[in-house]
């Protein structure tokens, strides 16, 4: 179909106009691999159902309603309950627990999922293994856990001991990598809900129980312990409306409610991390500035396109008219100039492979707790982008000679000398390509300013900014140091927090705020701080005191979410939240309100009004990597610290 | 296959006019040609500049369409035939000789003799070699294979149009002033070229000025005001 014949001509004519072809190929392959991009990231940003769950339409997921509408988990014996129920072909749950875990004799927190034995089969999730009950007391680790306590060694078979009274496990393998990150609470370890029971220690003083009694105990409290989340498959012909029916007769408990698929377990079971609403506000904000500024550059590309390419035909006339002389038809010419352009087009390939792989290797790299980019989703999403690039870098060439031909324009001319429309195309096509190049330009001014305009809140930052240490169990500096270590770096006056200061890849856990009339409930974003952090960002306000064991800082949105009249109103409060532990408090523990702040502005420029609570940094345990901050008076104490890192 | 295409004219027109712009007001170029030429004819086509020959060879050569009238080529009407068909019946039977040559600067001899070949739907690739050799041996070039017009004087530049002309074997060269461009020799050189051509069998048409090349011509067609004033018979 294709001849090359011409290959001397294509690459004369590459050579002549060499600049404008470079800035349309690199053009076409910045729009390309920045659209790729905006399409990757879209699936973590507007994702609504848990990414291991194949289909979920033929689910219903349960437990109990919360005061403010969402599902909260439920007990086995409930769930168990709704295998009765007409329309129910099965049901499978999960819950998740804090438990210690001793590994030799190193003792750490970690959170244990426990699933259903027949959860894998009913939601038919292909990357987690099956438990069966011949393998009781028998679990498996997540990735990170695995990398970070195990230094990636072999520990198949290998026991660790669960709970405070030390109850055995056979580690029996690794979970895929992108268990990792599944909701709020990153699971180190998953085994079966069968096992539940082994790990519950009931205590009762000194006086004997009968082992007997002791069991049955634990088994009702296995049963009875509200941390768990149903999934129930349906039979065909019915659906949750048929359920809803059947609640009453079925279920004692009034509070508990269906729900059609899986997206309200979003929050508990989705890959990521779950983000105040206001901040996935700002994130879809950023989102759609980002593939809004992708199109316009993309629209730019293709106007730039098909004025060079007019210019071009028109320049070329003279020889297009020799072609028609001899013989040629349109479709001859069309095939010329798609010929022609299939260097063009490798071009394009091969900088949109290399600018993809680079933005995209960057944004994982830097955001690896909330993006999960799949391999093969993106080799379909690059294919895809290619050939729509093909199509439309084909098309937009060969239509200036589609219209050439349609309109007779080349049967006459004789003249290889430029014609006044030449010349307006040509002044015009100029001016697409600068205009293409400033667009560009203007994408990363934006796109730079949008993220880093906080700079203008202090000249405080220095090239330090953002930059993490890793700090792992294994590492210089284990868990039972972190806390001295912390305090060293608090008394050098480096600034530290467990998220980057921009973009925190924060997560947002729920809080109620406990005034004695009109308890508030609100979505808080957290993250763990020292105090320096707040007093080198606090430019206008800072009220009370900072953050410490028992208390936390809130800003001002979020003292506003919680009901507080004024921030003053906020000081001394006391706040409940169903996760503390993942500010490092522990369960059911109240959390103080030592101090309020001024909005920082954490989600970049247009970020305002994002409710944040700070905790103290000193009081995780576990954490993989953190972020330091220093005023630029600091800098040789700075240095000094962080090279000692 | 030569006593049929003596037997037959090689084109008639039949009341050919064509009007630029609109039918009532535009600008008549050619007013009812009615022509007929023969296999093996060598004609010069002369008159005044605006006097309608360059139209009339478009209309013949196929580049341009007749508004009215009938035009025969190879014993196929062909006024009304689509572009495609048109443009398949320019490459099989037409062969375009022009003033400034009108070769592709980018390409050498070989691939721009090699091109009405590229859009001939019934010869093989493996003959286009031969074709383009034998054709540049016709002209006298075969050792310019490889050269770039630029590199070429006028007069072996208008040779290798006349060979990209011919490579096609067509059954009639159309020139328009195929000497205009060239000094005394070469414009001498390059018609002895087209009358051997036409001795060898081809029908050659020309437009021209050049009254002493045109009386050399088998028949001299005169035209004034778009009107043919002597058929030369």
């Amino acid at each position: 179909m294709i001849d090359f014949i011409y290959r001397n001509l294509n690459l004369k004519l590459y050579k002549k106009k060499k600049m404008q072809w470079f800035i349309l190929a690199f053009g076409f392959s910045l729009f390309c691999a920045l659209f790729n991009l905006s399409i990757i990231i879209s699936g973590n940003i507007f994702e609504i159902k848990p990414a291991w769950v194949k289909n979920d339409s033929e689910f219903a997921t349960f437990g109990l309603k919360s005061h403010d509408g969402r599902m909260i988990p439920t007990t086995i014996s409930n769930i168990e309950s709704l295998k009765r129920s007409k329309g129910v072909n099965d049901v499978a749950y999960w819950g998740a627990q804090q438990t210690k875990i001793i590994i030799d004799t190193a003792e750490s927190d970690a959170t244990i999922i426990y699933i259903s034995p027949n959860f894998t089969s009913l939601l038919e999730v292909e990357s987690l293994p099956n438990f069966n009950k011949s393998e009781s007391s028998s679990v498996w680790i997540s990735e990170r856990f695995w990398r970070e306590s195990f230094n990636g060694s072999n520990v198949i078979g290998r026991v660790i001991y669960l709970t405070e009274s030390r109850v055995p496990a056979v580690i029996k393998g690794v979970l895929p990598v992108e268990w990792n990150k599944i909701g709020i609470h990153q699971p180190s370890i998953m085994t079966t809900s069968d096992d539940l029971e082994k790990y519950i220690n009931i205590t009762l003083g000194d006086e004997q129980v009968p082992d007997e009694f002791v069991e049955q105990a634990k088994k009702q409290l296995s049963i009875q312990l509200p941390a768990f989340y149903g999934f129930a498959s349906l039979t065909k012909g019915f659906d949750i409306n048929d359920l809803n029916l059947k609640m009453d007769a079925v279920f004692t408990d009034s509070n508990i409610r269906l729900w059609d698929g899986t997206e309200n377990l979003s929050v508990f079971a989705m890959r990521g991390i779950n983000f105040s609403p206001e901040a996935k506000n700002v994130l879809k904000q950023q989102w759609f500035l980002v593939l809004w500024l992708t199109l316009v550059f993309g629209l730019t590309n293709i106007l730039s396109l098909l004025t060079f390419k007019f210019n071009e035909t028109i320049h070329r006339s003279s020889e297009f008219s020799i072609r028609f002389a001899v013989g040629a038809r349109v479709s001859h010419l069309l095939k010329q100039i798609c010929s022609e352009h299939f260097i063009f087009l490798f071009a394009v390939i091969v900088f949109t492979c290399l600018i993809s792989n680079l933005l995209i290797t960057q944004l994982v790299a830097n955001n690896s707790d909330i993006l999960s980019v799949h391999s093969i989703s993106l080799g379909w999403n690059f294919s895809i982008s290619i050939l729509f690039i093909f199509a439309v870098i084909l098309v937009f060439s060969s239509l200036p000679l589609f219209f050439a031909c349609k309109h007779n324009l080349f049967i006459k001319a004789k003249s290889d000398v430029q014609s006044k429309k030449q010349s307006v195309l040509a002044k015009f096509n100029i001016s697409m390509q600068l205009f293409q190049v400033i667009t560009a330009l203007s994408f990363c001014v934006v796109m730079v300013n949008f993220h880093l305009n906080v700079l203008d809140l202090s000249n405080k930052y220095n090239s330090f900014y953002g930059q993490h240490i890793g700090l792992n169990q294994q590492g210089k500096f284990s868990p039972a140091n972190t806390r001295d270590w912390f305090a060293k770096i608090e008394s050098d006056d480096i600034s530290v927090s467990s998220q980057s200061f921009i973009q925190p890849l924060s997560p947002a856990i729920n809080f109620t705020s406990k005034t004695p009339d009109n308890p508030n409930y609100a979505v808080l974003n957290i993250m763990n701080v020292n105090n320096n952090f707040l007093e080198l960002f606090a430019n206008n306000y800072f009220l009370g005191e900072g953050v410490d064991e028992q208390g936390v800082v809130l800003n001002v949105s979020a003292a506003k979410m919680l009901g507080y009249p004024s921030p003053k109103d906020a000081l001394g409060a006391r706040l409940f939240s169903d996760d503390p532990f993942l500010l490092g408090f522990k369960p059911d523990e109240h959390i103080k309100v030592n101090g309020v702040i001024e909005d920082l502005p954490h989600f970049g420029s247009v970020s305002k009004n994002i409710p944040f609570v700070y905790a103290d940094i000193e009081l995780l345990q576990q954490l993989q990597k953190f972020y330091v901050y220093y005023d630029t008076s600091n800098i040789e104490t700075a240095e000094r610290v962080t090279n000692e890192l | 296959m030569e006593v049929t295409k003596k037997s037959i004219n090689l084109i008639e027109l039949n009341g050919v006019s064509k009007i630029f712009g609109d039918r009532k007001s535009g600008f008549c170029a050619l007013n009812k040609i009615y022509l007929t030429i023969q296999n093996g004819d060598f004609i010069a086509i002369q008159g005044p500049s605006g006097c309608g020959k360059s139209t009339l060879l478009s209309i013949l050569g196929l580049l341009d369409t007749a508004s009215e009238g009938q035009y025969i080529l190879c014993g196929q009407r062909v006024d009304n035939l689509t572009k495609y068909q048109q443009a398949i019946l320019r490459n099989k039977h037409i062969g375009w000789i022009f003033q400034n040559f009108n070769l592709i600067g980018d390409l050498t001899v070989e691939e721009n003799i090699k091109l009405p070949l590229k859009y001939h739907d019934s010869i093989a690739k493996s003959d286009y070699f031969n074709l383009v050799k034998e054709a540049l041996e016709k002209v006298g070039l075969d050792d310019k294979l490889n050269s770039y017009p630029t590199e070429l004087s006028g007069g072996q530049q208008q040779r290798v149009a006349i060979a990209r002309a011919i490579v096609t074997k067509p059954d009639i060269l159309i020139a328009d002033e195929p000497t205009g461009n060239l000094d005394s020799t070469n414009a001498e050189s390059v018609f002895n070229l087209l009358e051997s051509l036409n001795n060898a069998g081809s029908t050659v048409l020309i437009v021209t000025h050049d009254s002493h090349i045109a009386k050399r011509c088998k028949r001299i067609l005169n035209m004034k005001d778009g009107c043919l004033v002597d058929m030369g018979l």
